[in-house]
């Protein structure tokens, strides 16, 4: 008989597995003890209740198939050799999760509390000092520079109206998740082939916002190389 | 400490991040096992001192010690960016079992790395090896190792007792 369902929030949930080791938890028993079949009711219970992405229903549905077989098992002993390997494998993956589980939150506990750092990690601003042994005096290295400033190419004073506003990040945003709609996938070399710089700066800044968000996926198979923005999904 | 061991430790030191252990025997002139010695060499000239090796299976980096991890944490500026219970769950299967592949991850974890893996990739803390056959290996980088104040993965509590759990 069902007694009391814990009130756990399922959207906690890493996974199915997860959900096992919490359900055995509110039973208060470890999960050595408890098989995996008294949890079964619970879990499907859950199931039936909660809406799940369905990314992640698939996973849920597995294990609570293989659950069902238990249940089965149960009721009647014997079970095919695949139906008896599903369950034991079930069973041994919950215990590997359980392991990883606890090495995970020691993981969690620990991260970033007491690092090791590198050369140079907060290194204090050192002043500058002239050393001498450039080689040179105050005197030349002033004519370097006027050289150096003589060379320096002449910004150009564009009139303002001429001066072109160029994209603005949210519409190279709509502009590329337009053409990744139609497209699936685009190389980012082409896209910015005939922009200027400023654009291709920002369509780069739209590439990697859609990357951040996880709406694409970016690869690039030797450095310099072509781009490949891929969509998700 | 012989003269390569002297040169490992000054190449270390102005990297100042980590190099790999191809790059390394390169400069040195050294084959990878001839690194290995030397490696385990500075270590063991290290040991009391406030510095450390860190090392993976293709990296070495030259840290501050363990033992004055609490000492310096007072100075560090904690931007702590947590990490999610996904995260540290992928990199425990990682650390523990890697280098890997992602169907494996998957099979532990029970759900689909594929988006964490990529997330954690970006943090720099693992990285995606080629792996002898099709599909791709990943592994802890050191990284990940320096976050945890930790000198190499074989340090993680309870390491070893992961063997026993075999992706199916």
């Amino acid at each position: 008989m069902q007694s009391q369902l814990p009130l756990i929030k399922l959207e906690n949930f890493e996974g199915p597995f997860d959900l096992l080791i919490e359900l055995a938890r509110a039973r208060k028993v470890d999960l050595a003890e408890v098989s995996l079949r008294d949890v079964t009711d619970a879990f499907l219970e859950y199931l039936r209740g909660v809406k799940l992405a369905p990314e992640v229903l698939g996973d849920f549905l597995i294990v609570a198939a293989t659950l069902l077989l238990l249940k089965v098992r149960h009721l009647r002993p014997q079970l095919s050799k695949d139906e008896e390997e599903e369950v034991q494998n079930l069973e041994e993956r919950v215990r590997a999760y359980q392991f990883f589980r606890e090495r995970a939150l020691w993981i969690r506990t620990t991260w970033r509390k007491q690092v090791l750092l590198s050369a140079g990690a907060f290194a204090p601003t050192r002043e500058l000092k002239f050393s001498g042994e450039l080689g040179m005096d105050a005197g030349t290295l002033g004519g370097i520079w006027g050289d150096v400033i003589k060379r320096m190419p002449k910004p150009i004073e564009k009139p303002a109206h001429l001066r072109q506003r160029g994209r603005s990040l949210r519409e190279c945003l709509a502009l590329l998740k337009e053409r990744l709609e139609q497209l699936k996938s685009l190389v980012f070399q082409h896209v910015i082939r005939d922009v200027g710089r400023q654009e291709a700066a920002v369509t780069f800044l739209a590439v990697l916002e859609l990357a951040r968000q996880g709406q694409v996926q970016l690869s690039q198979e030797s450095s310099g190389g072509d781009l490949v923005v891929e969509r998700n999904g | 400490m012989d003269k390569k061991t002297q040169q490992l430790e000054a190449l270390l030191f102005v990297a100042g991040e980590g190099v790999s252990k191809r790059e390394l025997a390169k400069i040195l002139d050294i084959s990878e096992v001839g690194l290995d010695t030397l490696v385990q060499q500075m270590r063991e000239e290290l040991a009391g001192r406030g510095l450390a090796l860190v090392v993976t299976e293709k990296d070495v980096e030259l840290t501050t010690s363990p033992d004055v991890r609490e000492f310096l944490a007072v100075y560090l500026e904690s931007e702590n960016e947590p990490l999610s219970r996904a995260g540290a769950e992928t990199l425990a299967v990682v650390a523990y079992k890697g280098p890997l592949t992602r169907y494996d991850i998957d099979m532990i974890r029970g759900v689909d790395s594929r988006r964490m893996l990529r997330h954690l990739i970006q943090r720099g803390v693992v990285r995606r090896l080629a792996g002898q056959g099709r599909a791709p290996l990943y592994d802890v980088t050191e990284e990940f190792l320096k976050q945890l104040g930790i000198t190499r993965r074989e340090e993680l509590p309870n390491f070893g007792l992961e063997a026993g759990y075999e992706s199916s």
